[in-house]
């Protein structure tokens, strides 16, 4: 069976795995300290919204230049971007529990300068923000899907970058207040490129008689967005190492310390080493089963970066708090792309 | 002495491409083609070995990366060493950012010096260039050229019966 059919058969398992395992993060943040928990649900939350977002991206970029190339991944793609709403939902446990997760919530005398908690950093202004990207997302999601021009998709990228420079400080940097990184925005932009692609490379949408040199066009696609986040993540580094700045020091050599430089050492293997290596031969490249079994190490590498920005901040226990969380927001999320959103958007556009 | 050359000339690549397959099937060497594009299957169905130009470029990439590695590393290090803040001399995040662009420039340049050899560009005519209307395949036309002992104009306008060519005509070598 192919992976979009078969997801639609268990969309069901998906969606009850899922909830089980948010269930697990319940209790566990009822039990013991919420902040573990809570920066797991954090991480799954980050890790499947960035396909999603990806997948909007993607179809705003097509919708400004056109192209073959989305034609075929658009079965993948097109229900992950009419998904947004979901995390309208999804992101309620983080305002609920924002004041033990985010420390500046708690006490706004972490944040360095003191205007900002007072004009931008409190929990009010995270709520705005969140809501209204969420929203502003979803309208664009469905907007590119049932009017796709350029209008939608030069409108909808410049809305998208704002919004999304704003969530991913909101959501992961301000863990820790004192760093800060003008091309976080922008790595996160392209790092959900990377998983977007790498996950329609692994739901297989072409067709039979699709023409072969699709597989070449997203080996292409994947193959920059993984060297663009490679370069993009690198760079924030490089510029904290030759600042040299303490409070920017700090945060990078907290994510050094205990396990946390090998959980990045797998990151970059896995998302980064294993598929610029594996696409510089012909074949891979141009073979889509090749490319399908290059999807899960992607992802997974993906998702351990984001790990990696997110758990240090919280301590060991937000680890395994992450892989619940991955499994939570994935299971209910995946249910509920590929169920009932795909099958209403089928319905709705025929084979899309 | 070399074999006379044949050309067949198309309107559409996916013609061209079936006729490739119907000249390599019948065994005839020395196929090639000349089109105004690259024409995805083309190279497959002429069977054209696969060009050396991707290991040298990426041997050149490994030099040129190593080699400018290396400069920063002795003038750092060795040559002139300079307390920056405490920074290490060994700086490498700066400088792998030096050594990954001197890969693709040694890469781009290895390239374009193998294109120009590999299409023998030195050389300033070809016997091809005498077809009437051979300078439409940089236009709107897909010619197929045979340059086989055993094959002649008659033999492959017989071999490619059914594909329409426009023209089939032999070149002096």
């Amino acid at each position: 069976m192919r992976p979009l059919p078969w997801l639609r058969a268990h969309a069901g398992h998906s969606a009850m795995a899922g909830g089980a395992a948010a269930l697990l993060l319940a209790v566990w943040a009822l039990l013991a300290p919420a902040r573990a928990p809570l920066a797991g649900w954090l991480v799954g939350l980050v890790f499947w919204i960035g396909i999603a977002l990806g997948a909007l991206g993607l179809l705003a970029v097509r919708a400004l230049t056109g192209g073959k190339w989305a034609g075929s991944l658009r079965p993948a793609l097109g229900p992950a971007a009419a998904s947004l709403p979901f995390f309208l939902l999804a992101c309620l446990p983080l305002l609920f529990g924002l004041h033990a997760l985010y420390p500046w919530a708690a006490d706004p005398g972490v944040v360095p300068v003191e205007d900002i908690p007072r004009l931008y950093l409190n929990a009010d202004g995270f709520a705005l923000r969140t809501l209204l990207a969420l929203a502003g997302w979803s309208v664009l999601g469905w907007w590119l899907l049932r009017r796709p021009g350029a209008v939608a998709g030069g409108l909808g990228l410049a809305f998208h970058l704002v919004a999304l420079t704003l969530i991913s400080v909101d959501w992961m940097l301000s863990l820790e207040p004192r760093f800060f990184s003008t091309a976080f925005g922008l790595a996160t932009f392209l790092m959900q490129l990377l998983a977007a692609l790498a996950w329609a490379a692994v739901l297989r949408p072409e067709r039979e008689g699709d023409d072969p040199g699709r597989a070449g066009d997203l080996a292409g696609l994947l193959y920059s967005a993984a060297l663009g986040s490679l370069y993009l993540g690198f760079a924030q580094f490089l510029v904290s190492w030759y600042g040299n700045l303490p409070e920017k020091a700090a945060w990078f050599l907290k994510r050094e310390e205990w396990g946390w430089i090998w959980l990045q050492a797998l990151a970059l293997g896995l998302a980064a080493a294993l598929p610029l290596g594996a696409m510089l031969l012909g074949r891979v490249r141009r073979s889509p089963a090749a490319l399908a079994r290059l999807g899960p190490p992607v992802l997974l590498g993906v998702a351990a970066h984001q790990a990696w920005i997110v758990a240090p901040a919280v301590g060991p226990w937000a680890l395994p708090a992450a892989a619940l969380g991955l499994v939570a927001v994935g299971g209910l999320w995946v249910g509920l792309t590929y169920g009932p959103v795909a099958a209403r958007l089928e319905a709705k556009h025929g084979q899309a | 002495m070399s074999a006379p050359i044949v050309l067949a000339e198309f309107r559409d690549p996916d013609t061209l491409v079936e006729a490739a397959r119907r000249a390599r099937a019948a065994g005839l060497k020395g196929l090639d083609a000349y089109t105004p594009f690259a024409v995805e299957g083309l190279s497959d169905a002429l069977a054209l070995e696969a060009p050396r130009l991707r290991p040298a470029m990426l041997g050149a990439a490994a030099l040129g990366a190593g080699f400018v590695y290396l400069m920063c590393w002795y003038s750092g290090v060795i040559d002139y060493p300079l307390n920056l803040g405490a920074r290490p001399l060994h700086a490498w995040p700066v400088f792998l950012v030096l050594a990954f662009e001197a890969g693709i420039l040694a890469a781009t340049f290895t390239g374009i010096a193998g294109f120009f050899i590999g299409t023998g560009l030195p050389r300033l005519n070809h016997p091809v260039f005498a077809a009437r209307d051979f300078d439409r395949a940089s236009q709107d036309r897909f010619f197929l050229s045979v340059s086989d002992e055993a094959a002649d104009a008659e033999r492959l306008r017989a071999l490619l019966d059914g594909l329409g060519p426009i023209s089939i005509r032999a070149v002096q070598p």
